[in-house]
């Protein structure tokens, strides 16, 4: 039986060896990968340049914030702690009813910057500066009244979880009128 | 070879829809970029602008107004002690005796090393008493040398025939050689360019609008300033316009 079906047919002819380049199969995962490889570096571009005007936009809140809070702590010495012939320090000092004076600033994660107060450092400080006359034109009378001058100067900070947050300073020169 | 030429078709297809979405994305993309270039350089600007204003009256005489004469809806003119926002506190009573000539120098001690640093050496300078923005010595004084570790200003140009005295709490304020005193700084449109003082601060500008809030007596409280800007190189033609507005209360 074989030798008969061997017979009806020829030989094949001896077949040429197949080149890789003939084979089309994977082909579809190439150019898949080549698409997604473009489309990925195409989107991280995109990603990255929102990613940086996000750190811009935040890092000029962060300022903002920042203002507000040393504007606060200003407004807060003027009130509260511009009082006396004493030098305080907002940050490491407490009120009367023992609340530290930098709690009574801090707003979420505003607040005043880590500082103490030396001769050369007036972070966070109220200095009473010295008495003088009452302002002219204030309307107080100069043998009753006696204005104490104080300086102010604090530095508010935005985040204050953050290593280097943003800072913001301010100074500012108050006078109470005070009864002699 | 049909199905050759349907793959090609369907291909040209691909790739050219392909080719549009990219060059429509590279020109939104460029577009884009050219609105958040203005929108930060008006930020700047703005921020620049809003602090001058929050800086207005600082040190002037009580019968002087922190905006100026000459300030409109598109012009605002401000004065301040300094415009270049320079300033130290005197610490220790100083009096000039009288008779003191030009060449004298002084030495002003200062409350903090920090408050020397921006002083130099042929610096104008003015000292001036906040309580009521009143000058002891009325004129141009000059920086003649300064230590940080004292922290002290050596100050010259006291011609003087009678006795100034100066009381701890004073401020020497850096002020423009020649300027007038209070110095001014005038912000207004020139074109399409914002100007600070004749300074280009920020260009394309389209408006620019100033709004004064008043108290009940006319004295202006706070500035409204409206900042808009036409987005320049638009690829499509297409004017887009930006703009940001800020409330700023005068705090002098």
């Amino acid at each position: 039986m074989t030798d008969r079906i061997l017979a009806g047919r020829p030989n094949p002819a001896p077949q040429p060896m197949r080149s890789p380049l003939d084979n089309e199969r994977g082909i579809a995962l190439i150019v898949a990968i080549s698409l997604l490889a473009v489309m990925s570096i195409l989107g991280v571009m995109l990603l990255s340049a929102s990613t940086s005007e996000i750190q811009l936009s935040g890092n000029f809140r962060n300022t903002q914030e920042a203002f507000y809070a040393a504007d606060r702590a200003v407004e807060y010495a003027t009130q509260g702690v511009a009082q006396g012939e004493t030098t305080v320090d907002l940050y490491n000092d407490s009120d009367a009813s023992a609340v530290l004076h930098r709690n009574r600033v801090t707003v979420g994660q505003t607040g005043l910057e880590p500082s103490a107060v030396s001769t050369s450092d007036d972070r966070n400080s109220v200095t009473y500066i010295g008495s003088g006359p009452p302002p002219l034109g204030g309307g107080s009378d100069a043998g009753d009244f006696v204005a104490h001058n104080y300086a102010i100067s604090v530095v508010g900070v935005s985040p204050t979880s953050s290593a280097n947050p943003s800072r913001s300073t301010l100074r500012a020169q108050v006078a109470k009128i005070v009864p002699k | 070879m049909i199905e050759l030429l349907i793959t090609m078709a369907i291909l040209g297809v691909v790739v050219a829809s392909m080719y549009t979405l990219y060059l429509n994305m590279q020109r939104t993309t460029f577009n884009q970029n050219e609105v958040v270039d203005l929108q930060q350089s008006l930020r700047v600007a703005l921020d620049s602008l809003n602090r001058d204003i929050k800086m207005a009256g600082f040190l002037i005489p009580g019968d002087r107004t922190p905006v100026a004469a000459g300030s409109d809806s598109d012009t605002l003119v401000l004065e301040a002690a300094s415009t270049l926002h320079v300033f130290a506190r005197v610490a220790q009573d100083i009096e000039i005796p009288a008779g003191t000539v030009d060449t004298d120098v002084k030495d002003f001690i200062v409350a903090l090393p920090g408050m020397a640093d921006p002083f130099e050496a042929g610096d104008i300078i003015r000292i001036i008493r906040p309580q009521n923005g009143s000058q002891p010595f009325d004129a141009d004084l000059e920086v003649a040398g300064k230590n940080r570790d004292t922290p002290k200003i050596t100050v010259k140009g006291f011609a003087t025939a009678d006795a100034v005295q100066y009381v701890a709490g004073d401020m020497i304020a850096r002020v423009v050689a020649g300027a007038p005193d209070p110095a001014t700084v005038t912000w207004n449109l020139n074109g399409t360019n914002l100007e600070r003082d004749g300074q280009v601060m920020a260009t394309d500008i389209a408006a620019l609008q100033f709004t004064y809030l008043t108290d009940d007596d006319a004295n202006v409280t706070a500035v409204q300033v409206t900042l808009t800007a036409d987005v320049p190189n638009q690829l499509d033609a297409v004017a887009r316009q930006r703009s940001l507005t800020s409330v700023v209360r005068l705090r002098n």
